[in-house]
């Protein structure tokens, strides 16, 4: 344990230093994935289905802001989607359209979760980001997961019926148009993955804010369990060949993930090491506060290093500064 | 001379206006009712927006019965229905918008505060240094 919690102060410091470095890595390699996993699912536009495009297109996203990687990965779908059908990409879009009016003007923050649930879907590892949003987001989350379903569920219907939308007519546009609205509204899979996620989001936001101990280890296998009863229950109910054993082992290998998550990544605070400059009568200052590390070795006597200062909105920082008199 | 403290106390505040505090002094800028007044209005026009996609998507799943029915049917009282259906969503949505916005514009105010606490700390500095 000590190890490990001495692991998780080398991440802390390393992060510290090298966070201008490591968040675009972060991001590029997210978004990498994310295009190939679409890529391989969709792919029917040969021009944007190559590695060239989405490494330029990752390149992009690794140092814009996070949103625009979600913007790219809906462009990458309609795009896919027109190839296939119009029908199909006009869909797509207006669903895209009313999720990002209604919902995403409230919370542009949680559009991750859109991005990463459908991810996690392809991934087999569907219960980590319910789980997560449930730790860290608030009970609004359940609707950005349960947006990152509907569109996860949206490529895996067009995938599967591929060959259907084929052997349609080309000039009939609404019986094509008709055939996905009804696949959509009719899925029982996407409606039960829908309701679990949204349960477990709930559940984990509620159970981790008792006051109990361990109440976020709780949490998780609380959430995980509704998210496995719901799932199985609708299926049984509805029939909807959802994989028993699939279900269940990637529940624990999701809770797995999550634990992992919620120990170097959730409840460590990553301060980052701040670059301001400012200016008063005299000087000019250009500053890289660095934060204070707090436990260094596993020795037996912690020594406290951090000194209180008053009214502070950032935590204790060692300020290095550089000064240039005003002329 | 340079002043340490004063350097610390500068540093947070201009950490804080670049990060969490940029988005609490763009609302502050506003009085509370044009805030929230402004939010309320771009949410009815999004909220107006959804709505019309839903029923273009509708019409063009029952286009065939549509364009048959529209003779017959009366249009005076489907577009009430459909009025009735959107005033009561867009209102809906208008309340659930004037809630949040207004949480928000309260808790933004209260993270002002304490940057105004700080810009009070700074400016007794300089009282200081003057005498």
């Amino acid at each position: 344990m000590t190890n490990l919690l001495v692991m998780k102060e080398c991440l802390k410091s390393i992060y510290g230093k090298y966070e201008v470095y490591i968040t675009p890595l972060g991001k590029f390699f997210l978004s990498l994935i994310t295009f190939i996993l679409i890529n391989g699912k969709l792919g029917y536009m040969t021009k944007i289905n190559s590695l060239a495009v989405v490494l330029i297109a990752a390149l992009l996203c690794s140092f814009l802001p996070m949103n625009f990687m979600v913007v790219m990965a809906a462009l990458f779908i309609l795009l896919h989607l027109y190839a296939l059908s119009l029908e199909c990409a006009v869909v797509a879009l207006a669903i895209f359209l009313i999720m990002f009016l209604l919902y995403f003007r409230f919370a542009p923050r949680d559009t991750v979760a859109v991005l990463l649930t459908p991810l996690c879907c392809m991934l087999k590892v569907p219960f980590v980001v319910p789980l997560s949003m449930g730790l860290v987001g608030t009970p609004s989350s359940a609707v950005s997961v349960g947006c990152g379903v509907m569109i996860y569920s949206i490529m895996q219907y067009i995938s599967e019926s591929v060959t259907t939308l084929n052997t349609m007519d080309a000039e009939n546009a609404v019986q094509k148009y008709r055939y996905v609205v009804d696949g959509l509204l009719n899925n029982k899979t996407m409606l039960i993955t829908l309701v679990a996620f949204a349960a477990v989001v709930l559940v984990v936001y509620f159970v981790r804010r008792l006051r109990v101990d361990h109440a976020w280890t709780i949490a998780m296998v609380a959430g995980a369990l509704v998210g496995v009863i719901i799932l199985l229950t609708g299926d049984l109910k509805y029939d909807t060949n959802i994989s028993i054993i699939q279900t269940l082992v990637g529940a624990v290998i999701s809770l797995a993930i999550v634990k992992v998550l919620e120990f170097f990544v959730f409840n460590v605070d990553y301060s980052r090491t701040e670059y301001v400059q400012f200016e008063d009568d005299e000087y000019y200052y250009y500053v890289k506060a660095v934060p204070k590390i707090t436990v260094a070795k596993p020795a037996k006597t912690v020594k406290q290093i951090t000194s209180k200062r008053r009214g502070s909105t950032l935590p204790p920082h060692a300020v290095n500064t550089t000064v240039k008199r005003k002329k | 001379m340079l002043n340490e403290e004063k350097i610390k106390l500068m540093t947070r505040m201009a950490a804080y206006e670049e990060n969490e505090g940029k988005r609490s002094m763009q609302i502050g800028n506003y009085f509370r009712s044009d805030y929230i007044g402004l939010q309320v209005m771009k949410s009815v026009i999004s909220a107006t927006v959804a709505f019309a996609i839903v029923i273009a998507m509708y019409i063009f799943y029952d286009f065939e019965s549509v364009m048959k029915e529209i003779y017959q049917v009366d249009l005076l009282a489907t577009g009430k229905q459909i009025l009735i259906a959107y005033v009561v969503f867009v209102g809906i949505y208008a309340v659930i918008t004037y809630v949040i916005y207004a949480y928000r514009y309260s808790k933004a105010r209260k993270s002002l505060r304490k940057y105004y606490t700080h810009l009070t700390e700074l400016s007794q500095f300089y009282d200081e240094i003057r005498r």
